[in-house]
């Protein structure tokens, strides 16, 4: 695997912690663990980041709503042509 | 203070981030020091209403800006059934991630301005991209008063906010103005 260097600072006192805590989950040094870390976390955030998931009920609720092609409020009728008036 | 008279993309060359305020901490977090990274790293897209006129710095102050993101809505147990019926799964949709308007031009009609400027961004990428709906993440009551008033309607809650949507079948009815 190729692989890309990424230097970090530490708070002495994370460090020492780390190091303790890399001793107990077996891994081989801190930057082991540190990168899985990571790789997990990123993982994790991008998934929140990149998808909902909604309950079977809210899911069938919401597929429902969008096939009625409900008209727009007047309301929003109204912002639309305002905001055409305004030339923006 | 005079208005620009187009949305554009964030760009910090030109771009005064930090003098935004809407009066929400997250909301000037964001523009100040989030979005143009988020834009670099292509998590969302950033557009903005300068002010006409250039600060001493010869930057634009932002008078109001939106934020926008694909993002996909899967349901907890999908049976082959309704799979069938689905022309594309996890259902694609719009985030309008983030929306705002400078402190100074508050009670001016300048969100519903925004609010519109955004759908019919989404609109246009829609033709290559298409969507079934825009979501929205009201950061307070007023946010979901605001959205309410204009259409959308709740979805579910997340993290302690309502998230609400609005169908693309329902932007689509909308007349805008030809980009």
């Amino acid at each position: 695997m190729a692989t890309a260097r990424f230097d970090m600072r530490l708070d002495e006192r994370i460090k020492t912690k780390a190091e303790k805590a890399r001793a107990l989950l077996g891994f081989k040094s801190l930057t082991d663990y540190v990168a899985k870390l990571i790789d997990d976390d990123a993982t994790r955030v991008i998934a929140e980041h990149e998808g909902m998931t909604l309950t079977d009920d809210a899911f069938d609720r919401f597929i429902s709503a969008c096939g009625e092609a409900r008209k727009p409020n007047n309301a929003l009728l109204d912002a639309a042509a305002n905001t055409r008036e305004q030339g923006i | 203070m005079s208005l620009d008279n187009e949305f554009v993309e964030l760009d910090k060359a030109h771009h005064d981030r930090a003098t935004f305020d809407c009066g929400e901490e997250e909301l000037n977090t964001f523009i100040q020091t989030q979005a143009a990274k988020h834009m670099e790293v292509g998590i969302s897209r950033t557009m903005l209403l300068p002010a006409s006129i250039p600060l001493p710095n010869g930057k634009y102050s932002i008078r109001a800006f939106y934020t926008i993101a694909p993002s996909s809505i899967r349901r907890e147990t999908l049976p082959a059934s309704l799979a069938k019926k689905l022309p594309c799964y996890p259902v694609p949709v719009f985030l309008l991630a983030q929306m705002a308007v400078h402190v100074e031009c508050q009670g001016k009609g300048l969100g519903k301005v925004t609010l519109i400027k955004a759908l019919a961004y989404l609109w246009a990428i829609h033709s290559h991209m298409p969507a079934f709906a825009v979501i929205v993440d009201c950061l307070n009551p007023s946010a979901e008063q605001f959205y309410t008033k204009y259409g959308f309607e709740f979805l579910c809650h997340h993290n302690g906010r309502t998230r609400m949507f609005i169908s693309m079948k329902t932007v689509a009815q909308l007349p805008f103005p030809t980009q």
